[in-house]
């Protein structure tokens, strides 16, 4: 299974997608509420945001995946406010204790199998120093939630994804 | 000088993004008394037009915020797609300086430096100069200022950090970031913070090994 979290009209990417198999998709449908640094998803109801809307349990959601991929407007060199939201909900997917990988402190994993991440950046006026930017924001994603792989892609429309997402 | 110091923590008290901000604002008070301060708390994803047109009038911004999932926390970079829409170019010839504290809680400051180059491309739309950016590590220590001075103890590279920090601020200059850990071994910080969360835990009704649920939804 793969879950893709995007900020598209779901209509246009369903058209860019390969096939809809063996695939979950979270889309920006309904209104989605920003994480308040509570930590309740790591203290209260652990792996559950404790805010109650749609995006409540991205980690397990998440846990049930192989691979995560990204679609999202490059924004500063990282991710447009939807796609980081969601992220940003999706905390509970790691343990709150820390752990030192390559030097640094990061948090455990709360679950045994590592993931996938590839993020797809799209933007018509991206500057070498933002693509920079988001590339190295993905690896340190990769690290923090200990994938086993990570790739990220560049596009100036979305459209030029059209069966190389999946 | 007219400087604003905006708080993007979603916390509406206690934030360590206030707490750097209040330590900021006593420095450059300290250091120059012609200093105007403007303040404002973004802990929602909306501004009203009011906050943004006061934003206009600013020489120097000082933003300080929590580092989220290693960038700038998704309400708050709604903010700043707002603030880069609305902020035109001065008229008066003069510079917009921005300065951006961010705070995480892991131990290294350096986990901050890809949210303070975010900040740093944002400048470039938004018409903006970018100043310093200033990345404190081990942000769970930090509620310690409210008892120990920055340059005391474990917060003795915070103190040199928001000395340096505010020179640039004030004199309007433009540095390389800073980016630091607090005076306290790794290890220790570590455990305290795991003891923390089973301490939270414990009062939320949970055991210990509820730390570690593994639900999943197919």
């Amino acid at each position: 299974m793969k879950l893709l979290i995007h900020d598209l009209e779901e209509e246009y990417l369903i058209q860019l997608l390969e096939h809809q198999d063996n695939i979950r998709i979270i889309s920006k449908n309904t209104p989605i509420h920003h994480c308040i640094g509570c930590f309740g998803c790591w203290v209260k109801t652990p792996a559950y945001c404790v805010l109650k809307d749609e995006y409540m349990n991205m980690a397990p959601r998440i846990a049930a995946c192989e691979e995560i991929i990204l679609i999202s407007q490059c924004t500063y060199g990282g991710y447009s406010p939807f796609v980081k939201n969601v992220l940003d909900r999706s905390i509970g997917y790691i343990h709150p204790d820390f752990t030192i990988r390559e030097g640094e402190m990061h948090h455990k994993r709360r679950y045994p199998q590592r993931l996938h991440m590839t993020a797809h950046f799209y933007g018509e006026d991206l500057t070498p120093e933002e693509q920079s930017t988001a590339a190295d924001l993905v690896q340190a994603n990769g690290l923090n939630l200990d994938t086993d792989k990570n790739q990220v892609f560049f596009y100036r429309q979305p459209g030029e994804m059209k069966g190389r997402i999946l | 000088m007219k400087i604003g110091l905006v708080n993007g923590s979603p916390k509406k008290k206690n934030s360590a993004s206030g707490l750097l901000l209040k330590e900021m604002k006593s420095l450059l008070t300290t250091k120059e008394n012609t200093c105007q301060f403007e303040e404002m708390h973004l802990n929602e994803k909306e501004m009203t037009l009011e906050q943004l047109t006061l934003i206009e009038s600013w020489d120097r911004i000082v933003f300080s915020f929590p580092l989220y999932v290693d960038g700038i926390p998704a309400h708050f970079l709604t903010c700043m797609q707002e603030m880069e829409k609305h902020l035109n170019p001065r008229t008066d010839g003069r510079d917009r300086t921005v300065y951006v504290m961010v705070n995480c809680g892991f131990f290294e400051g350096r986990q901050n430096r890809l949210a303070i180059d975010m900040i740093a491309h944002w400048c470039k739309k938004a018409g903006c100069i970018m100043g310093q950016g200033l990345g404190v590590g081990g942000g769970g220590m930090l509620s310690s200022l409210e008892t120990l001075p920055p340059g005391k103890g474990p917060n003795r590279n915070l103190g040199k950090a928001l000395e340096t920090f505010s020179e640039a601020v004030i004199h309007q200059q433009s540095g390389s970031s800073i980016l630091i850990n607090p005076n306290f071994p790794r290890i220790a910080y570590r455990l305290a913070a795991q003891h923390n969360w089973r301490i939270q835990a414990k009062k939320n009704g949970l055991k210990r090994k509820d730390l570690s649920r593994k639900p999943k939804i197919r």
